[in-house]
């Protein structure tokens, strides 16, 4: 199959018609998440319920998928915000994007509510609706072995929802290859809400690209270029989890502590949770997705202990900061069995973190007790809690039935000042690190497009400590290293927004990308990729026009659904008033004075108003937005 | 009667990843085109265990003439895979 001649799938659950259109008629907007963001802002009327019929549920593989672009068969679901109400993408590394690229489709849209719990069947192009009542209740890994089983194939490739998306917890999400997940925005509860319990694709084609040669030979220096990166090598020695997780390497890297409330844990706490002892105890193998020359997963197995023969792929440091240090557990085995149970019942790591986090503190400072939690006592670092409490969530029973509404909610629910700990961006919880001490970092999780997350403008730069020369040639910001600083900042994560789009429309990596090193593939590489693939002309500079393009596009949903302004972008109290105790880092704080100010230019870099944070005519006419412009004008939220 | 030599692709199972970049390459390599399907390589991940499990067909194995080096060789980043040369044999 010619790479443009792939198709979007649009299935109705509700009629159980499947509709064919061909990818091209979007080709403006590029592949994956740029088509998905169209077709959501396209589908889905103002005052849409998320968990209705009305949402679209999108799965959109990379207009790369299928080549050798490295690491290219990333797939974005795009869909409203369970949390914000505004728009989501989710981002899942596997090789579900593959095998769907060589079904034929490149796009999967999914409408209405089937009657009763279905799977969608891909095999090879054709589509079938199939009754899954007998999945409904499974775990995401007793998913994918049922569907592989009943259709006698081993090689058919699952995303799944487990019990939490069926019993549409707020932190639902949905899971690909057993491990990998798209975690953001509720995405695994607008699944369950449509009684769609598995998606599974079978491709035995093939992708033909416009200049196989000139490609491949790009593609042997592309390749090459990871074998000389620094911070590869690093990825390539230690995973994921150790470039960053656990304090990194050195024990100095920021880590959220308890809800948040710090940012630093000392080597001596977390001597037990150091990146070289779960290599040296746990790890089985080196894993990466498919095509990927930075390998950053592993496969873990436990040989003693009270979770012995527990086997799963692991540890994003995400998944570790998230299960380990917010919630103050050093315990390395606790953790791993953690990260086996939000994988199988399908939870976000990150607002579920959130959501738990709060709950301990608000336990301590007394405002709510053991009637409320049923009976539990909540305490930091208490293992046994942490498992219970992710059961309880994801089957809504006990205290989880509180806790599964997510943070903002439950925080409403409870109130008595417990708002106050709730930490949240624009109601999707939160759980990061580094937040208070990289002020560029911070401003990409306050404004991004999904409501938090770090995989929109949110820069490395500053962890990386880039020199003001590398900074200054490649951004214009010669500040992008330097954590502290303000200045600079505002244009340096509107940059970023589009530029991330980039490896997003490609199916690419945010690992490929300047995000980790610039020596690695920028908007130059993109556009030469792209041409040679499908034999378009753009330059570097077209495609981050499609990317501001796109990031408007979204923006333009959160005003219109979330009705987000100015000050949903700010920081939350705790980042500007409790400093880092101690560390490295000891003192750290955001001013809200300055992040007014790198606000300010963050607005005036994409030429939106700076008073209200909302775009402007002008700028959407530049950008020939116009069914933007109609839509904003309908809601009184464009600025003249 | 001929004489063709065959070549022995060797993979280090402790060494991959499972990333099947180079089952692509080798298929591109023979047909043209991007696919999972007839290369002469095929490797499996068993998520259950972690075990990788890779077949190598060495009758469709050419070394990958008219490359500069062998694909495979290049699109493993792990460098997991060795090549060698098998004594000739003939033909019959």
């Amino acid at each position: 199959m010619k790479i443009l001649d792939g198709k979007v799938a649009w299935i109705d659950l509700s009629s159980k018609q499947v509709k064919m259109e061909d990818t091209s008629i979007y080709q403006q907007y590029v592949g994956g998440r740029g088509i998905g963001s169209y077709i959501v802002f396209q589908e889905v009327p103002k005052g849409t319920d998320p968990l209705s019929e009305a949402n679209v549920l999108t799965f959109n593989t990379g207009l790369l998928t299928g080549t050798l672009a490295p690491a290219s068969a990333r797939l974005s679901i795009c869909t409203k915000n369970v949390s914000s109400q505004g728009y989501t993408f989710a981002s899942s590394g596997s090789f579900f994007g593959l095998e769907l690229k060589l079904a034929g489709i490149d796009h999967v849209i999914v409408k209405g509510k089937a009657s009763t719990p279905v799977y969608i069947f891909i095999n090879d192009g054709k589509i079938e609706i199939r009754e899954a009542d007998h999945l409904w209740g499974k775990d995401t890994w007793k998913t994918e072995c049922s569907i592989r089983n009943e259709l006698g194939d081993p090689q058919i490739r699952v995303g799944s929802i487990g019990q939490a998306g069926e019993n549409l917890v707020n932190m639902a999400c949905i899971i690909f290859d057993r491990n990998r997940a798209a975690g953001w925005g509720g995405c695994g509860a607008v699944m369950g809400s449509k009684n769609l319990k598995a998606i599974a694709v079978r491709g035995t084609g093939s992708i033909d690209i416009d200049s196989p040669k000139e490609f491949m030979d790009f593609m042997t220096d592309i390749w090459k270029r990871f074998d000389n990166s620094q911070t590869v090598k690093l990825f390539r020695k230690y995973a994921n989890y150790g470039t960053s997780g656990g304090g990194g390497v050195l024990g100095t890297t920021p880590q959220s502590v308890r809800n948040m409330n710090d940012e630093y844990l000392p080597p001596e706490k977390t001597v037990n949770i150091h990146p070289q002892i779960f290599k040296e105890k746990y790890e089985k193998r080196r894993l990466g997705c498919f095509g990927c020359p930075i390998y950053c997963s592993a496969f873990y197995e436990i040989h003693e202990g009270k979770y012995k023969g527990l086997k799963l792929e692991a540890l994003k440091t995400n998944v570790y900061r998230a299960l380990g240090s917010n919630l103050d557990i050093t315990d390395r085995e606790t953790i791993l069995k953690a990260n086996d149970l939000i994988d199988r019942y399908g939870m976000n790591c990150d607002s579920l973190s959130a959501v738990i986090a709060w709950a301990i503190e608000i336990f301590e400072k007394g405002i709510i007790d053991k009637e409320t939690t049923q009976g539990l006592e909540l305490r930091w670092g208490d293992s046994d809690l942490l498992i219970e409490l992710i059961t309880q969530i994801a089957n809504r029973n006990g205290f989880g039935k509180i806790l599964a509404d997510g943070v903002y909610k439950a925080s409403l629910k409870i109130g008595k000042g417990s708002e106050r700990y709730a930490m949240h961006i624009k109601k999707h919880g939160m759980c990061e690190q580094a937040v208070r001490m990289n002020k560029g970092w911070a401003l990409g999780l306050m404004t991004a497009s999904i409501a938090g997350g770090h995989l929109c403008g949110a820069p490395n730069t500053e962890q990386r400590m880039m020199s003001r020369t590398e900074g200054e040639n490649y951004f214009g910001v010669a500040t992008a290293g330097d954590g502290n600083a303000y200045a600079g900042k505002g244009k340096l994560v509107s940059w970023f927004e589009k530029y991330k789009i980039l490896a997003d429309l490609t199916g690419l990596c945010s690992f490929t990308t300047y995000w980790i090193d610039t020596g690695l593939v920028g908007p130059a590489d993109f556009a030469h990729m792209i041409n040679l693939a499908t034999g378009w002309t753009l330059s570097g500079e077209d495609l981050l026009q499609i990317g501001e393009r796109i990031y408007n596009i979204e923006k333009a949903f959160n005003t219109i659904h979330g009705g987000f302004g100015r000050s949903d972008d700010m920081p939350h109290q705790k980042l500007t008033n409790i400093p880092v105790r101690s560390g490295p880092f000891k003192g750290s704080v955001i001013d809200p004075e300055k992040w007014e100010g790198m606000l300010d230019e963050y607005y005036e870099s994409h030429g939106w108003d700076v008073t209200t944070g909302l775009q402007t005519r002008n700028c959407l006419e530049k950008l020939k937005l116009y069914e933007v412009i109609e839509r904003l004008e309908d809601t009184e939220k464009l600025i003249d | 009667m001929d004489q063709i030599h065959r070549y022995e692709v060797t993979i280090d199972i402790d060494l991959c990843t499972g990333c099947q970049a180079c089952q692509m390459v080798c298929a591109y390599h023979l047909t043209g085109s991007f696919s999972l399907e007839n290369s002469c390589i095929n490797i499996l991940v068993n998520n259950d265990n972690g075990d990788i499990n890779t077949t190598f067909d060495e009758k469709k194995c050419d070394m990958c003439s008219n490359e500069d080096l062998p694909l495979c060789l290049n699109f493993c980043p792990p460098k997991a895979i060795s090549i060698t040369r098998k004594p000739a044999v003939l033909q019959e």
